[in-house]
């Protein structure tokens, strides 16, 4: 079997991906910062930064901190250029590939996720929608959209009613049950589900008793150490639905990518990784390539949600 | 800016907590300006997970043609800790050049650099690049140099080699000028030993450019700061590395460079990338804290 002979391509929902390796949303920006590191034409997809209907500021400084033993805390809270700037001096770089782009959306209202579905459904080149429920519903006193299974219906069906493209909802980890979140966005219309987005920590800095985050006090647990967390949740979802399942967390390559498709993922991203070698998404298709060709499996699809108790 | 694997070729101690550590790195020295930075990854283990950003020292030529690079850092933490380790011929994955670096200020003839601790190190290219102008401009070249005593010290010989007048404060007294390098400053300009008709480039701590700001506003001196910040991603993707910067910086970063940066709901202020903005940014554009 030679590298050209195996099929490293995956379906997800409407969309066809020549292979199952993206970049998490926040970690890749709009996709040109990483051209001189790779060729955004070999990825699965591209997922730009979380898009809201206006620009954002984001946090306060002092966003991120490291954590010893392969994590770090942080809390950018979504700064970015806002949706109308997002289409037009961003999106045009992104149609050059035949990647698909699939761009992350988050919003303090269901209203406000719904008029960037709206927005982003009138530009070209758009394949997806990853929905980011991990955000404060400002409507209902600031408690995440992905905690409450209404609030998580309402968004993904407002989204769903206001696009053509696929409608994928990010998953929070931080809920008791994440199966019923995941089923909810299947009855909602969703066309596939990602998860985990990043757990929430705390670092407390011993002298000043303050948080090593400042004045944002909680942000997002990333990097390595969120892999069994995410598995365990994307093998829990992979059964409790019959929708496509993305797996993201603590991804470093393909090893870790195997495990979750194993699992039951059908694609993955890679999040944090990113930041430390921008090279990890393309150390990862080949690593999954070497895989299969040493297994004489000539489809990626051939071992998708195999796993075995 | 390129990711390379670069062979270490000497990592030295040169006080109880500086080290300088010379890199193979002919394409990134190429291009490397002063005051740009590297992003290393330290261990090939995911810990410490993140890459360490690190100003470099100076470019030098190697043997064949080959060209390196020089870096001098603080033992401060578990990375740099772990880099001290490092031993002739170990391998270290850097990313670079990354970052907006200093600009030489041409339409003034009085230039001064000011450094203090591990901050020096970051302005050693610029008074290589100015020194060699000296004397065809008719330039002056003042490097106040800043550590907490004597033998926290480090890179005076070296900077004694450019074309420069050199002076030297410490804290204690030890060594020099006696109280912070702001002080030496504000003193030597009030009695006409350097000419406030200059321009100034530092690197230090934060302390430092709050005592710099006065002192430029009542001189009306230009100064270009390099600031520092934990970085994840040093490549201007993550936000994590941002700097507080003023309405105007924010129009002017926006439009030019950073793909990014916002306007506060109250049009006041915005936050820069220190890793693509910066890390140099001028004096009145960041906004210090508290």
């Amino acid at each position: 079997m030679n590298k050209d002979t195996v099929d490293l391509s995956v379906t997800l929902g409407k969309i066809k991906l020549k292979n199952p390796v993206m970049p998490a949303s926040g970690v890749f920006g709009y996709g040109n910062e990483f051209a001189d590191f790779i060729n955004l034409e070999d990825l699965g997809a591209i997922i730009v930064k979380g898009t809201t209907l206006k620009p954002r500021l984001g946090s306060f400084q002092d966003r991120f901190v490291e954590i010893a033993g392969c994590a770090a805390l942080c809390t950018i809270g979504l700064q970015n250029v806002g949706v109308t700037r997002f289409i037009t001096e961003k999106l045009p770089y992104l149609r050059q590939f035949s990647t698909p782009v699939i761009v992350n959306i988050a919003g303090e209202s269901t209203e406000e996720f719904a008029k960037v579905a709206e927005t982003l459904n009138k530009a070209e080149g758009i394949a997806g929608i990853e929905v980011n429920v991990s955000c404060p519903n400002v409507e209902r006193g600031g408690m995440y959209f992905g905690m409450d299974p209404g609030a998580t219906f309402e968004v993904v069906k407002a989204v769903r009613d206001a696009t053509d493209s696929m409608v994928i909802p990010k998953l929070t980890p931080n809920v008791t049950d994440i199966t019923i979140f995941a089923k909810v966005c299947e009855e909602a219309g969703a066309d596939a589900i990602s998860l985990i987005n990043s757990p929430l920590g705390m670092a407390i800095d011993i002298n000043t008793r303050r948080s090593k985050l400042g004045e944002n006090l909680t942000g997002g647990l990333i990097g390595p150490w969120v892999k069994p967390l995410a598995l365990r949740m994307v093998w829990q979802v992979a059964q409790a639905v019959n929708l496509p399942v993305i797996g993201i967390g603590g991804i470093t390559g393909a090893e870790d990518a195997l495990e979750f498709l194993i699992a039951g993922a059908t694609a993955i991203e890679i999040g944090t990784y990113n930041l430390i070698d921008p090279g990890v998404m393309i150390k990862t298709i080949e690593g999954i390539r070497k895989y299969l060709m040493e297994r004489g499996i000539s489809s990626l699809s051939d071992i998708i949600g195999t796993f075995e108790r | 800016m390129i990711q390379v694997k670069s062979c270490i070729l000497s990592n030295k101690q040169l006080t109880e907590d500086c080290w300088r550590i010379t890199l193979e790195a002919s394409q990134i020295a190429s291009e490397i300006k002063p005051g740009q930075f590297i992003n290393v990854k330290i261990s090939e283990s995911n810990d410490p997970l993140f890459r360490r950003p690190f100003s470099v020292f100076r470019c030098i030529k190697l043997h064949g043609g080959e060209l390196g690079i020089e870096v001098v850092y603080e033992l401060v933490g578990r990375g740099t800790r772990l880099m001290t380790n490092l031993k002739q011929g170990d391998e270290l994955d850097i990313i670079g050049p990354l970052g907006h670096g200093f600009e030489w200020q041409c339409d003034k003839k009085v230039h001064v650099l000011i450094g203090s601790g591990i901050g020096s190190p970051a302005l050693f290219m610029l008074g290589e690049e100015i020194s060699q102008a000296v004397t065809q401009h008719e330039l002056e070249l003042v490097i106040l140099l800043d550590a907490k005593s004597k033998k926290h010290l480090i890179l005076e010989k070296e900077f004694r080699t450019l074309n420069a007048k050199v002076l030297v404060s410490t804290h204690d007294g030890s060594y020099g000028y006696h109280g912070y390098v702001t002080e030496m400053l504000k003193d030597f300009i009030d009695r006409g030993e350097i000419s406030s008709d200059c321009v100034i480039y530092a690197c230090g701590p934060e302390l430092m450019f709050k005592a710099l700001i006065p002192i430029c506003q009542e001189y009306h001196i230009p100064a270009q700061v390099s600031m520092e910040r934990h970085m994840a991603c040093g490549i201007g993707v993550c936000l994590s590395c941002v700097c507080k910067v003023d309405k105007n910086s924010v129009l002017k970063y926006r439009d030019l460079k950073s793909s990014h940066i916002q306007l506060s709901p109250e049009e006041e202020f915005g936050y820069a990338l220190v890793c693509q903005d910066g890390p140099v940014f001028n004096i009145d554009e960041v906004i210090l804290d508290e």
